[in-house]
């Protein structure tokens, strides 16, 4: 990959990563909101608002940093499977958006509840949301750390493709 | 966290793998004995076969 390209990826890549980590941060903030105040009409357009907010922030961020993350690792010596902390970020990265994917129709479901004028409050407020925003800050979070540390660790993979690279530059 | 090609695995990737596990175990647990406060899989993919889990008040009990 070109130097000027490979350091608009990784600005792609920490811009979607990081705007990710804010936007759940943003979301548990939601979910507290839901679950304490004491106003009706804020508890339900909490809710009401988490769907469309989550299509239009959360999901393609998600989907921005897992793709420009894969173009990362390709287009540079990193490589995919070679390192640990990459395998690692890839695994965090992967299941969340899986399960923020599967999650939608929870958010779907909450709205529909919340837009239901016959719902009592108590049956609008739902913890799930601080549960799963929580979790995903502590997933984001250690994937930013492992990114920024990179701690040392080949995998067997990246061993083989370590000692076939010192072969070739011997030979 | 030093680390050669030749030392084996790292001991932050087997500190993570085993934390990653157990959590993973722990919240399979929680889904399949449903003490996840009735939030089952069925939350997540509401394809007609797991009625929705919004339970609103029963028969003759509704809100004016």
């Amino acid at each position: 990959m070109k130097p000027q390209f490979r350091k608009l990826a990784l600005t792609a890549h920490v811009a979607s990563s990081v705007g990710w980590l804010g936007a759940v941060a943003a979301f548990l903030g939601f979910g507290v909101v839901g679950l304490t105040s004491d106003d009706a009409d804020t508890v339900r357009a909490v809710y009401l608002v988490m769907e469309p907010a989550a299509w239009l922030v959360l999901v393609p961020l998600a989907i921005a940093s897992l793709l420009t993350g894969l173009i990362q690792s390709l287009g540079t010596t990193w490589g995919l499977f070679r390192h640990y902390w990459v395998v690692f970020k890839l695994l965090i990265n992967v299941a969340s958006t899986v399960v923020l994917l599967a999650y939608m129709n929870t958010f779907s479901f909450m709205a529909d509840v919340a837009a239901d004028p016959s719902a009592d409050l108590d049956e609008v407020r739902n913890a799930s949301p601080v549960l799963h925003a929580a979790l995903a800050l502590i997933l984001l979070l250690f994937a930013t750390t492992l990114a920024i540390y990179k701690p040392r660790g080949l995998t067997p993979y990246g061993q083989r493709k370590e000692r076939a690279r010192g072969i070739m530059h011997s030979g | 966290m030093a680390d050669s090609p030749a030392s084996g695995t790292p001991r932050w990737v087997k500190v993570t793998a085993i934390v990653g596990v157990v959590l993973l175990a722990l919240v399979v647990v929680l889904l399949i004995t449903g003490r996840g406060g009735g939030h089952g899989p069925g939350r997540h993919t509401n394809d007609g076969d797991t009625p929705p889990t919004h339970t609103g008040p029963p028969p003759g009990m509704t809100h004016p």
